[in-house]
């Protein structure tokens, strides 16, 4: 009988991407990460999260989601008007 | 008497990310009025000083000491009832060590640009300003000159909605 192979032996081949694959794999992966901000960004636009929730919500610090809001066009203010 | 500011880490950035004539906000605030911070903010301007330009800004004047970094006095009671709010633990920090400054100097107030967070003061009592405030509170105070403080207020304006920033030259108008 054949030994079992681990897990991370299962899990190598996986691993293997071809280079375009691995671009696909960062292009999904951030079109996921832009889908959480805007989730959170909305909510933090109802007030139900502050500016501070928003950042921890997506492992972020206020800095650095300052910065990708306005890379992303989005307001940093929840102020009304 | 004059203001006092805790600032969150919104209108931190605020004043480190805009300049008038070449120079940072924060270098107009600072030199007139105490400006504080709870160590949760300098921890993220510390994480985030070597990537951001504005942060390498408030980074050095921190270290500078013309920022202060001041820990909150452990307050339970106060503590459990931020964490019913969906708040982050740099607004929590900086709301507790406003209240507790505020009871040792009542000029004191936490500088705070966010939604929630300005509610929350408001149902805790405690003293809070919106930065576009906190510069027209150092006008009336004759700490900040009116054409500085509108001349800051138009270089932040973009982080803020239209009607905030013409209420702000109107009130500094009227000065």
């Amino acid at each position: 009988m054949g030994q079992k192979a681990s897990l991370s032996q299962k899990l190598e081949p996986l691993l293997d991407v071809p280079t375009a694959d691995e671009a696909r794999l960062r292009e999904l992966a951030a079109a996921g990460l832009e889908h959480r901000v805007r989730e959170n960004h909305a909510r933090y636009r109802r007030g139900e999260i502050s500016f501070g929730r928003f950042a921890e919500e997506l492992g972020f610090n206020a800095w650095e989601l300052t910065h990708i809001l306005e890379e992303m066009g989005l307001p940093t203010t929840n102020l009304p008007g | 008497m004059a203001v006092k500011g805790v600032f969150d880490a919104g209108p931190l950035i605020t004043a480190c990310k805009s300049e008038v004539n070449g120079k940072a906000v924060i270098d107009y605030l600072a030199p007139v009025t105490p400006i504080a911070v709870a160590p949760s903010v300098q921890r993220e301007v510390t994480a985030a000083g070597s990537r951001y330009p504005d942060a390498a800004v408030a980074n050095a004047r921190i270290r500078a000491g013309k920022i202060a970094v001041e820990s909150p006095v452990p307050n339970p009671e106060l503590a459990s009832v931020l964490a019913l709010y969906g708040l982050g633990a740099g607004e929590c920090e900086s709301v507790l060590l406003a209240s507790h400054k505020a009871t040792l100097d009542p000029t004191t107030a936490l500088v705070v640009d966010d939604v929630l967070a300005y509610v929350v003061c408001d149902r805790l009592k405690v003293n809070k300003l919106l930065f576009l405030d906190f510069l027209v509170a150092l006008a009336q105070e004759g700490l900040l000159s009116v054409a500085d403080a509108r001349a800051i207020a138009r270089a932040v304006q973009r982080r803020y909605p239209k009607g905030f920033v013409d209420h702000t030259l109107r009130m500094l108008a009227g000065r």
